[in-house]
């Protein structure tokens, strides 16, 4: 009895050791988890935007108006800008 | 009773203590023989076999390779994973039934979506390889019943299923293919990444960019991947697989450092059309090679690059960095090299002037031929402007020997100054002497200085400098005399910061004196206006520059034409420098008809594209009105009200009538009669309510109003006779 409160505090420091490692084997898996989601996404968003990149060049919007018979041509003017006085 | 309870406690506590100890004896029975392996040679054993299955030593973590960008962060190339699909016939869950009985809409599903092989193909594959696992089990069990000691070589391991390396949205897509969909250990799917380059801009300056091995380990293989390789590619790490609760992990022991990302001077927009200017042009002329650079005067900074050579269907695709590695003899863009180093030794002045004749000249045995001398003209003399605007290499040979006949170092020396001389290093890779200016030097032993040299070399021969050589010294003309290095790889980035930004190199603060570098600009924008590039005048604004057309020595003998232009614009506020080669073009050589047109193609559409107009440079369309519409009505009314707001009528002030059509354009208010007469229905459409019934009630009759605003419509048409006491109808909007 006279080593209750010792007994105690190592029983905690025993649960408190074998949870936190469970917790930390948790986050380890969370992490891995998370990290797979992110390179999904990193991956998908560089596809997503080389394709844009694609379509948006000059002469891939020229060849698309061209095949939809759109009539549109480049203007050799210069642009107008309206700003503010 | 006390007594009783004691033997009771005694009784149950002599129970409980028999639990407990024989609990204990287990427990420590248990501990022992742990213990006892643990301790003993058996732990070893089975701590290593632990080992083995929870962990997986050290492998190499991959840095990601940087991306390269243009100026404007637009992606020109990027890592992008791709995946080799191969199958496992030993995994742990494969199982014989299952794999029969989905086969055959697996090998659909990836018939349908990688054509390369059919679906047989694909049943064929995959059945094979199931069918080479099952002879290696066979052979395992004889080599076992046998006791031979031998290993089975197992192949199935590790069988390829799709032919080409797929991309990641693909791999995500076959994963969810029947079969495929189940867990790797029992589909046997194995999936290894490679690392891959993708350009999204495809071939556009693809050759600049450069690619990368297949083994990204091995790096950059040309262009700017090669050339800043050690920055891109990063510092691998270290990891180690760990099974934890039964899956398998990766713990990181040292975190790979992923590669920089460069920024480069690219401009997607400008490089597109460059390279659609000159692949035009080569495609009409079917010259063999071309190149084109833009460069921004101020900066330094390379816009646009495009080196395509001719392949053997006619097509044009990008080739060898011809614009640094292209050796040859510059032709007639040189000639400004040699007035300019004239002119700062007082040699020439630009109205000082050369007889030609009809354009031939012979010099210690050799003929100086004018590119029009089988005219036969005699053209007498020519000032020196005159000599670069029409290109005559008479005249400039002319000026050379005058000045550096007796002490060619001297002429050597001035190109030393002006820093055409001096070795660059550049952004792209290169071999040898590429990339150099090869300048001859009279002392040179190995490289003999022939009488005839000196006058040669004024006019662009004898001597090898590359394009990009070119494109600097007239882009230090526009620059004020500053000539600065052209330069690709603007800046480093990681994670978003920028580590190092780059400028461009000072080559020579001051190329000439300040009169040179004016006579010099003028003699240049004189090519356009009325000497050899007339055709490349543009509309829009000044240009400036030079036209060459230079011979191609090859085996000591001249074959072929090299035309180029080299100019910038507009003349008057240089903005950006080019420089177009085209190498043996077909037809007439003509460095302003052919090299000259792409310049001035590429020139108008960056102007148009970079100019900005604002609405006071718009024409005013003479109907257009900026002023408040005004009711048709009374004259002086109407008068008094624009007064009341600042405007005034600006003409017909003196109308018979009181009536009046109010009509404004940009000038200002115009008036123009209304004729009303009391017999008959008068013209109200346009007035306000106010004046309309005024008018009609005057005639007699009743009015009918619908609405408010201005009239637009009346019910009986205006001029017809009057009835008094009808009623009109008007309808106001």
């Amino acid at each position: 009895m006279k080593n209750m409160r010792f007994i105690v505090i190592v029983l905690v420091i025993i649960f408190v050791f074998i949870g936190h490692r469970y917790t930390v084997l948790q986050k380890m898996s969370e992490i891995e988890k998370l990290q797979r989601e992110l390179k999904d996404a990193k991956y998908e968003a560089l596809t997503i935007s080389a394709d844009l990149t694609k379509a948006s060049r000059l002469t891939e919007i020229e060849k698309m108006i061209e095949k939809e018979g759109l009539g549109l041509k480049i203007s050799n003017d210069p642009v107008y800008r309206i700003r503010k006085k | 009773m006390e007594q009783q309870q004691n033997n009771n406690n005694e009784g149950v506590m002599g129970r409980y203590g028999l639990i407990v100890a024989i609990l204990l004896l287990l427990a420590g029975l248990i501990v022992f023989s742990a213990g006892k392996i643990i301790f003993s040679a058996e732990g070893k054993k089975w701590r290593e076999v632990g080992k083995k299955e929870t962990v997986i030593n050290d492998r190499v973590i991959l840095p990601n390779r940087g991306n390269i960008y243009t100026y404007d962060g637009k992606l020109l190339a990027a890592g992008e994973p791709l995946y080799g699909v191969y199958m496992d016939f030993w995994a742990d869950g494969m199982k014989k039934d299952t794999l029969y009985k989905y086969v055959g809409d697996l090998s659909i599903a990836l018939a349908k979506k990688f054509p390369g092989r059919s679906a047989n193909q694909y049943r064929d594959v995959i059945l094979n390889g199931w069918k080479l696992r099952e002879t290696e089990e066979r052979r395992m069990k004889d080599y076992q019943a046998r006791g031979i000691k031998k290993k089975v070589p197992l192949r199935s391991r590790y069988i390829r299923i799709i032919k080409e390396d797929i991309s990641y949205v693909d791999l995500k897509e076959i994963q969810t293919f029947p079969f495929f969909n189940l867990r790797s250990n029992k589909s046997g799917l194995i999936v290894e990444e490679k690392n891959a380059r993708k350009k999204p801009f495809g071939n556009l300056a693809t050759r600049t960019i450069g690619s990368v091995y297949k083994d990204l380990e091995k790096g950059g293989a040309s262009g700017l991947e090669l050339k800043y390789d050690s920055l891109l590619r990063g510092i691998p790490g270290v990891k180690n697989r760990q099974k934890i609760q039964g899956k398998w992990m990766d713990v990181v022991e040292i975190p790979a450092q992923d590669g920089y990302d460069l920024v480069t001077t690219l401009d997607a927009d400008i490089q597109e059309i460059t390279e659609k200017a000159l692949r035009e042009k080569l495609m009409e002329t079917e010259a063999e090679s071309g190149t084109a650079i833009v460069m921004e005067v101020k900066t330094g900074e390379i816009k646009a690059i495009s080196n395509l050579d001719r392949t053997g269907s006619g097509a044009y695709y990008e080739g060898n960095p011809n614009a640094f590695s292209y050796m040859n003899e510059p032709g007639s863009t040189f000639k400004t090299v040699t007035v300019m180093a004239a002119l700062d030794d007082g040699v020439v002045t630009p109205t000082d002037s050369f007889y030609v004749g009809n354009g031939l000249f012979q010099y210690k045995g050799k003929w100086v031929r004018d590119h029009y001398w089988r005219q036969g003209r005699d053209r007498g003399y020519l000032t020196v402007a005159e000599g670069i605007e029409i290109s005559s290499n008479v005249v400039i040979s002319k000026i050379a020997l005058k000045g550096y006949e007796n002490n060619p170092k001297k002429y050597v020396d001035a190109i030393d100054r002006i820093g055409l001389r001096k070795p660059l290093s550049w952004d792209v890779p290169l071999n040898g002497i590429e990339g150099t200016s090869v300048i001859r030097y009279p002392d040179d032993k190995n490289n003999y200085w022939s009488k005839t040299t000196l006058p040669w070399m004024s006019f662009g021969y004898e001597s090898k400098v590359p394009p990009i050589y070119m494109l600097m010294f007239y882009n230090g003309i526009a620059n004020g005399g500053r000539m600065i290095k052209p330069f690709i790889a603007k800046k480093l980035i990681k994670d978003g910061k920028v580590i190092n930004e780059f400028e461009a190199e000072v080559v020579n603060p001051k190329m000439c004196k300040d009169t040179t570098l004016m006579q010099i600009k003028e003699m240049l924008r004189g090519v356009i206006e009325k000497g050899t590039a007339k055709v490349v005048k543009s509309d829009f604004f000044p240009i400036a520059g030079k036209t060459g057309t230079a011979q191609i020595a090859s085996g000591g003998a001249y074959s072929g034409y090299y035309v180029s232009f080299c100019g910038y614009f507009p003349a008057d506020d240089p903005q950006y420098t080019c420089f177009v080669g085209i190498r043996k073009p077909k037809g007439v050589p003509s460095g302003g008809g052919q090299a000259g047109m792409v310049f001035k193609n590429i020139a108008e559409q960056i102007f148009t594209r970079n100019a900005r107009l604002f609405p006071e440079n718009c024409k005013v369309d003479s109907t257009l009105s900026k002023l408040p519409f005004v009711k048709n009505g009374h004259k002086e009314k109407s008068e008094v009200v624009l007064a009341s707001i600042g405007w005034k009528i600006t003409d017909n002030f003196d109308l018979p009538s009181n009536w009046v059509k109010i009509n404004s354009d940009s000038l200002g208010y115009h008036m123009n009669e209304l004729t009303v007469s009391e017999k008959k229905v008068p013209n109200v459409v346009g007035m306000g309510a106010r004046d309309a019934v005024y008018l009609l009630e005057k005639t007699g009759m009743r009015v009918n109003l619908i609405g408010a605003g201005k009239v637009v419509s009346q019910s009986f048409p205006p001029g017809s006779g009057v009835i008094k006491g009808t009623t009109i109808s008007i309808i106001l909007q």
